[in-house]
C-alpha cells in the first residue's frame, strides 16, 4: 500500500509537467520559450525571499540553541501531567510550529523513545501530519509581500495550529 | 513580524548568557544563515521549473480552463477573487499540499501571495484573500504523510498506516476550523 501512495506522491510532479507540456504542443504554442521565460521569474523570486529565510532561520536556530525551549519544558511539565497530556509531546508541539526537518528529528526521537504503536507514538505521528509549520510559512508567504501588517493571519493560523493539537491528542485516544 | 522576531532573538540572547550556552547560540546564527542561502539554493530549481511550466500552462490558456472548472470551490474561500490565474495559483498550491509535493506548494503559494500583494497595491496592510489563503494553506496537510509512515515502518511499527487516518481527521478539522476562524477574525482586525 505504502508503494501505491509514494508513487501518488511521486507522480504528482511528473504527470503535470506532461500535462502542461502535452497542452502547449497540443495548441501549438512555444513551450520551450515560454519555460524559460517563466523559469527566469521563479530565479527572481528565490532570490527575493533569501533575505527572509535569513532572518528566520537565525530566530528559529538561535532559539533551539539557546536552550530557552529546555527551559519552557520544565515549566510547562506540571500542567501536562495534570491534563494527561504525555509530556514527551511538548517538544515536538513546539518545534512543529517553527521548523519541519526539526520537528521530524524529534518525532523520530519520540517513536523511538515510546514505540511507534503506543498511544504517545500516535498522537505524535497525527500532529505531525496534521499540522504546519506556522511561524516560518508565514514569514516565508509574507516576505514576498510588501505587508507589515499581517492581520489576523498570525491569529488564524495558531488557531489551526491548536486546533491540529487537540484534534489529534483525542483522535488517537478514539481510534 | 518585527516584535515576533525581535522577541524571540533577544530571548534567546537573554537565556543564553544565563544559561552559559552563548557560545551555541552564536555558532547556530552563523550557521543558520549559511542553511537559509542552502535551503534556497535548493528550492530554486524547483521553483525556476515550476514558474516556467506555469509560463506554459498561462499562456496556452490551460489556467483558465481549471480555474472555470474549480471556480465554485474557491468562491466559498475567496468570495471577490475575480483574476483566473492568482484562482489557479491558490487551486495548484492546495493540490500540491495534498498530493505531498511540499516545495512545489510552497512556490505556488509564494505566487499566490505575491499576485495578491499587487491586487493589494502594495499596501502595508494584508488584504482578506490574503489573510485566508495563508491560514488555509498551513492547515493543508497531505492525504499520506508518506515520511511518517515510513519512519514507523522503520522503527517496527505493527501498523505503519494506524496515523493516516487520525492524522487525516486531524488535518480536514484544522482546514474547517482555520476557515471558519478567518471568516470570523477579518471583521475584527
Amino acid at each position: 500500500m505504502n508503494q501505491f501512495f509514494s508513487a501518488v506522491s511521486a507522480g504528482f510532479v511528473p504527470v503535470m509537467a506532461a500535462l502542461i507540456i502535452g497542452y502547449g504542443i497540443w495548441k501549438k504554442a512555444p513551450v520551450y520559450d515560454y519555460f524559460i521565460e517563466g523559469a527566469k521569474a521563479g530565479l527572481h523570486t528565490a532570490v527575493d525571499i533569501l533575505p527572509f529565510m535569513i532572518g528566520i532561520y537565525i530566530a528559529v536556530n538561535g532559539l533551539s540553541a539557546s536552550g530557552f525551549l529546555d527551559f519552557v519544558y520544565v515549566v510547562l511539565r506540571p500542567v501536562f501531567s495534570l491534563l494527561s497530556i504525555p509530556v514527551e509531546l511538548l517538544p515536538l508541539m513546539f518545534l512543529r510550529a517553527i521548523s519541519g526537518s526539526g520537528s521530524f528529528i524529534i518525532l523520530q526521537n519520540i517513536l523511538e523513545i515510546v514505540g511507534p504503536d503506543s498511544y504517545t507514538g500516535r498522537a505524535a505521528c497525527a500532529m505531525s501530519g496534521g499540522c504546519e509549520t506556522v511561524i516560518y510559512a508565514l514569514a516565508l508567504y509574507f516576505g514576498v509581500t510588501h505587508v507589515k501588517k499581517m492581520r489576523h493571519a498570525l491569529a488564524g493560523g495558531l488557531i489551526g495550529y491548536f486546533t491540529g493539537i487537540i484534534v489529534s491528542l483525542i483522535i488517537c485516544n478514539i481510534l | 513580524m518585527n516584535y515576533i522576531w525581535a522577541g524571540i532573538i533577544l530571548v534567546s540572547f537573554i537565556y543564553s548568557c544565563a544559561a552559559g550556552r552563548l557560545d551555541e547560540f552564536g555558532q547556530a546564527m552563523m550557521n543558520s544563515s549559511q542553511d537559509a542561502v542552502t535551503f534556497i539554493l535548493s528550492l530554486a530549481g524547483i521553483m525556476a521549473m515550476w514558474s516556467g511550466l506555469m509560463e506554459i500552462a498561462e499562456k496556452t490558456g490551460l489556467i483558465n480552463k481549471l480555474s472555470q472548472v474549480l471556480l465554485p470551490v474557491t468562491k466559498l474561500l475567496f468570495p471577490a477573487q475575480k483574476d483566473p490565474e492568482t484562482l489557479s495559483c491558490i487551486i495548484m498550491s492546495f493540490t500540491s499540499n495534498i498530493f505531498g509535493a511540499g516545495n512545489s506548494s510552497t512556490v505556488f503559494a509564494l505566487r499566490t501571495m505575491e499576485r495578491l500583494d499587487a491586487q493589494n497595491h502594495r499596501s502595508p496592510v494584508a488584504s482578506n484573500d490574503m489573510c485566508t489563503f495563508a491560514v488555509v494553506n498551513m492547515a493543508f496537510a497531505p492525504i499520506i504523510p508518506v515520511v511518517t509512515v515510513q519512519l514507523r515502518q522503520n522503527l517496527g511499527s505493527s501498523d505503519p498506516y494506524s496515523v493516516v487516518l487520525p492524522a487525516m481527521i486531524a488535518s480536514w478539522i484544522t482546514v474547517l476550523v482555520s476557515i471558519i476562524a478567518c471568516k470570523f477574525l477579518e471583521r475584527r482586525f
